[in-house]
């Protein structure tokens, strides 16, 4: 009913594009929200206070001090919320169904493949899955990566 | 006569059973003030509230005259020392003494030129650019020292400054903060529970114990002045520890 309304003023959800990414957000954006909030309540506060006292607003705090200090735990968050969507399949299905060059996403085009016994379709297509999170593991690992220059141990 | 540069009437301060109860004091701008206190005195708490990070459960204090919590704390003027640096590990050496000056939109060769200033003062050229992970002890204390500094605050807080160094470092550091005082003109603050430290760089010296602040007194009559019974046991095993050290030092081959 909703879909049907949102329709009619122009943004069609169901069956749609635009359902894929309310599909994703509805699922993933918890997660994320979580994860990154968790990595900026870890952070030392401490940092922040000086940074404070030495006159740096809470604008200019949080992109000096605080986005660096918690660079690794937001790229490790970000490759756990991208892998996520990456495989995401259920919410996808039910929002926007699974129609072929319309709604179908890569987990979506393994199913269509495996249910019209096109295997080497379905593989390719998991390689394909594959590949992408390789090439995001590699991404996140660089900015991850833990600088030897600033402590004292290898 | 001038207002003190920072005045705390009646703070109280309370956490869990915890409590410190009713502390007054008053600091004039150039003066050294040191606090002394066994550990878990509240010496850390009663800083952390003069710096306004944390409000007292009563009393107030002021910075200046006014309330320190209501000042903005990018505008509060105060240098703040923590007893573990706190120095900002993906900035260097260079990058962290400069951050206060950078802040307040200072020209790149301006703070370059004061970082090479401060940094020859501290003895700290060959670290500019180092992080702070790769610095020792001593290194570490004299760029968060010189980070504090940089931006001339009128109240320079201290918390344990000299407590994890060697004592060759920590004697030329005690010199290092006595010139401090002279050419930054700032009001000092420090907690410690050294009491030779105290005395021999504090102008006047106060006895956190029992719960309360039990007195202020000149430093140089630390042990003259009248305490009440649970600063003179706290001043009497000191002195007691002063001898021991002496006779040591004495006896040594």
């Amino acid at each position: 009913m909703h879909g049907s309304g949102t329709g009619s003023d122009g943004l069609p959800v169901v069956f749609s594009h635009n359902g894929i990414v309310i599909a994703q957000l509805t699922v993933n954006l918890p997660f994320a929200v979580q994860l990154v909030s968790t990595a900026f309540r870890r952070a030392d506060r401490k940092l922040e206070y000086v940074a404070g006292l030495l006159g740096a607003g809470e604008a200019r705090r949080f992109f000096t001090i605080l986005l660096p200090l918690c660079r690794h735990s937001l790229a490790g968050a970000l490759v756990l919320v991208w892998s996520r969507a990456l495989g995401e399949f259920g919410a996808t299905l039910m929002l926007v169904g699974v129609t072929r060059m319309k709604t179908e996403t890569l987990p979506a085009n393994i199913y269509l493949n495996v249910s019209a016994n096109d295997l080497n379709g379905a593989l390719a297509s998991a390689f394909l899955l594959l590949a992408i999170s390789a090439a995001s593991l590699a991404v996140a690992s660089r900015f991850t990566r833990v600088d030897k220059k600033r402590g004292r141990y290898e | 006569m001038s207002e003190p540069v920072l005045e705390l009437k009646e703070v109280t301060l309370r956490r869990g059973r915890f409590s410190l109860e009713g502390v007054n004091l008053s600091l004039a701008g150039g003066e050294i003030l040191a606090l002394l206190g066994r550990t878990g005195a509240g010496k850390t708490l009663l800083l952390e509230s003069a710096a306004g990070f944390c409000a007292p459960s009563g009393g107030q204090a002021l910075f200046r005259g006014q309330e320190v919590r209501r000042i903005p704390l990018h505008r509060r003027n105060i240098g703040y020392l923590y007893q573990e640096y706190s120095l900002f590990p993906h900035l260097t050496a260079a990058q962290n003494i400069g951050y206060g000056l950078r802040v307040r939109h200072m020209r790149r060769d301006e703070v370059h030129r004061q970082v090479q200033q401060l940094a020859a003062r501290f003895g700290l050229e060959r670290v500019l650019d180092q992080y702070p992970g790769t610095l020792s002890g001593g290194e570490q204390q004299r760029v968060a020292l010189a980070r504090a500094l940089a931006p001339r605050p009128a109240l320079l807080l201290l918390d344990e400054p000299f407590s994890a160094l060697d004592p060759v470092t920590k004697k030329q550091l005690h010199g290092l903060l006595r010139r401090i005082r002279q050419e930054f003109g700032c009001a000092v603050l420090f907690v410690t529970h050294d009491f030779t430290e105290a005395q021999d760089l504090a102008d006047r010296v106060g006895v956190l114990a029992g719960g309360r602040l039990c007195g202020i007194a000149p430093a140089a009559d630390l042990y003259r002045a009248s305490w009440p019974a649970p600063a003179l046991e706290f001043l009497r095993l000191a002195e007691q520890k002063r001898g021991e050290t002496a006779h040591d030092a004495d006896t040594a081959v």
